[in-house]
């Protein structure tokens, strides 16, 4: 699919689904923000105060080195 | 394990908390409790929520013999023959193909109906309601990812969730402020390829990873992994769901859309 990004202040950018051929005209109405680098975002992160973390399914096994259970486990 | 630089639990604001991990689905469920003075009756309140979690296990784990959902896999027992829940969450899972155009569809997987795709942040969702149900509303549930929460974290402050960095285990891209809503992360960076495109089994995944934050847990979950079989093209799909939010990750490009993301101050 085609999209049109708009780079505002090399920040924000928003995408315009007015040409794709898979969304009708009401799509429109989303206005996707993109970063064009994940990066920037994990540094804006930093010293992020948080209480839980949202990622892919991990197993049980995988969980042991998990943020969320060092999370868990901080202050307690 | 410590946490990483860069990363901090939140202040508790003076709040006691409870928390609890409990094994189950093969992963682990984390409890966090938050309030003025908790007590055992927290611990109490948790144990029945961790209960829900095992009749979950015992109507929806397609590794069990004795589960609901492989005698209805096995032609053992008819739809209307299984539990009301277990109907109740197939009739859900059928609004949820039907608003990703089949994206979403626990009938096209081999072996026969599986709606685990829904249920992890269905029930955890209902397991901060059982919480907050029994006298402790602030409440976070994170089911191997997907979080589900309740009221705050700390005094006049909604639950901040982090969104982890699919290459950096022990990075956060983004936080998000979730108040009573459910944040769900999908992707194939934590257990390799497990997903499946229903309309070109075999196709390689459009993104990377997928965080949906809404007010529903089943369907965020539902819409976390559509997304990342159809990344921006599912974007479409939220056009009837102004409240929802979504984090979308390919390669190393982000791009987001919904209230969540309304203020840079959720930094």
């Amino acid at each position: 699919m085609k999209l049109t990004i708009k780079v505002q202040n090399g920040q924000l950018t928003a995408i315009d689904y007015s040409n794709t051929t898979v969304n009708d005209g009401r799509s429109q109405q989303i206005n996707l923000n993109a970063l064009p680098a994940l990066v920037q975002e994990a540094l804006a992160s930093q010293s992020a105060q948080v209480s839980s973390i949202s990622g892919a399914s991990y197993t049980s096994q995988a969980f042991q080195t998990a943020l969320q259970n060092a999370l868990t486990k901080a202050g307690n | 394990m410590q946490l990483p630089d860069g990363i901090a639990l939140a202040d508790l604001g003076g709040w006691q908390r409870v928390t609890h991990q409990e094994p189950v689905w093969g992963t682990v469920v984390t409890f966090d409790v938050r309030g003025p003075e908790l007590g055992s009756a927290a611990r109490e309140a948790i144990e029945f929520a961790v209960r829900f979690l095992h009749d979950v296990d015992g109507w929806f784990s397609t590794y069990r013999a004795d589960s609901s959902i492989t005698a209805l896999r096995n032609g053992l027992r008819s739809f209307e023959q299984t539990p009301d829940i277990v109907q109740q969450v197939l009739h859900e899972c059928e609004a949820a193909r039907e608003l990703t155009g089949g994206i979403f569809d626990p009938w096209s997987l081999p072996g026969g109906v599986d709606p685990s795709g829904f249920v992890k942040g269905w029930a955890a969702e209902l397991a901060a309601g059982i919480v907050a149900g029994n006298g402790f509303p602030n409440v976070n549930v994170n089911a191997a990812g997907d979080v589900a929460s309740r009221g705050c974290e700390s005094p006049n402050q909604p639950w901040r969730i982090g969104i982890r960095h699919p290459a950096h285990p022990d990075q956060v891209v983004r936080v998000v402020t979730a108040a009573d809503c459910s944040v769900a992360t999908s992707g194939e960076y934590e257990r390799g390829s497990h997903i499946r495109n229903p309309k070109q089994p075999g196709a390689a995944m459009a993104l990377t990873s997928a965080t949906v934050i809404g007010p529903n847990g089943g369907l965020a979950d539902a819409l976390a992994t559509a997304l990342v079989i159809a990344g921006r093209d599912g974007v479409a799909w939220f056009n009837e769901l102004p409240d929802w939010s979504a984090y979308l990750i390919a390669g190393d490009e982000a791009s987001y859309f919904g209230p969540a993301f309304a203020s840079r101050d959720s930094l």
